[in-house]
């Protein structure tokens, strides 16, 4: 038998095997994966560092600290925490996977002092930049777990740095079972800009 | 414009996967020797080709991408299996008996073949693609390719021979 012979023999051995999984379910998964992989690449810095917009790890986890060192009365329940401290910021928790109704946040937020347009499951720039003066308005901090194992971070609001008619737009994103993280982003823009929204869907 | 864009797209890689789609499971399967998890593989290889089909749409050898992706997801799929199966208290043989579904002496001497010699193997047969390309693919000489090649054949031959003569009679 000569090298080709051999080689042909081989290729022979599979011959009847075919692919039959339908092209539908591989453009899916692979819109997935495009989809997941631009939102990592969003919250990693690449795309919000354009917008200035912060992305916020939150863990999935269950167990919750009860409560935030220096906190005060909570404002709201479980799906967020939103507290008032003692320098009159506000600081916020979110727990992504309860976040269902982002009516009753903004509503939180509003009682707070805090204009905010909360979506869900959509990411949300605007369509010229954010405010310059975000990086007072922000900072994160991170909050200590009971049993001390794990981090998480809060977003701290000061409502009286935010410049008038301007507000919060904030976004937040489930991903997939299988990722550990959910993404917050939040951009600080005046109140009549235009924000350019892209839908999420799992 | 933009939608004539994606659905030129979703033509294209359409196209690609009606022609491919066969021989880079076979590709896979004679790697892999394991059927079901040669075609979640080869499948999760084309899905991560859709996603960056810009890019594998540029390839020199658009399938070969796929076949190497999907092996490499393999490595990634076994470690994770690996350890899954620790933390479970199962065997792990269960999941390394590769050729107990094949039975066949051929494809069993393809994946004892060294590492570069099967690919070499697997590039050439079951994608047609030609020396020069299969030397692009894996980043290695044209020369490089041809000594892997021979060398594989002569394995695969001296298997063959037996395989051949049970079928001849005296």
């Amino acid at each position: 038998m000569n090298d080709d012979e051999v080689l042909d023999a081989v290729k022979q051995t599979l011959s009847g095997v075919r692919m039959d999984r339908p092209i539908d379910t591989i453009e899916r998964r692979g819109r997935v994966r495009r989809r997941r992989r631009k939102l990592l690449g969003l919250a990693a810095g690449g795309g919000l560092a354009v917008l200035a917009a912060l992305a916020l790890a939150l863990p999935t986890a269950t167990n919750r600290p009860g409560t935030f060192p220096g906190g005060g009365p909570s404002l709201s329940p479980a799906a967020f925490s939103l507290v008032r401290q003692q320098d009159q910021t506000v600081k916020l928790t979110l727990n992504y996977e309860q976040i269902l109704d982002p009516v009753a946040l903004e509503d939180a937020l509003a009682d707070a002092g805090i204009p905010a347009v909360v979506k869900t499951q959509a990411l949300c720039f605007p369509a010229k930049k954010e405010l310059p003066s975000a990086r007072r308005v922000f900072r994160t901090e991170q909050v200590s777990w009971p049993d001390g194992s794990a981090k998480e971070t809060a977003l701290v609001i000061d409502p009286a740095m935010m410049p008038k008619h301007s507000l919060i737009y904030f976004s937040i994103l489930k991903l997939p079972p299988d990722d550990k993280f959910g993404k917050v982003a939040r951009v600080l823009v005046a109140d009549d800009d235009p924000m350019v929204c892209r839908e999420f869907r799992r | 414009m933009r939608k004539a864009g994606v659905d030129r797209d979703r033509e294209e890689f359409a196209d690609f996967y009606q022609r491919s789609r066969d021989n880079c499971l076979r590709a896979v399967l004679a790697s892999t020797g394991n059927r079901a998890l040669a075609e979640d593989l080869v499948a999760e290889a084309f899905a991560r080709a859709w996603a960056s089909w810009h890019k594998v749409n540029r390839h020199p050898a658009p399938a070969a991408w796929v076949v190497r992706t999907a092996l490499n997801v393999r490595v990634s799929w076994w470690r994770r299996h690996r350890r899954e199966v620790a933390l479970d208290g199962h065997d792990q043989a269960e999941v390394a008996d590769d050729s107990a579904e094949l039975h066949d002496g051929l494809l069993a001497a393809v994946r004892r073949l060294p590492q570069r010699q099967r690919e070499v193997v697997v590039l050439r047969i079951w994608l047609d693609l030609d020396t020069n390309t299969v030397a692009d693919v894996l980043g290695i000489s044209a020369k490089t390719v041809a000594v892997h090649l021979s060398r594989a054949t002569a394995t695969l031959r001296a298997q063959f021979v037996p395989v051949a003569s049970q079928g001849v009679p005296s």
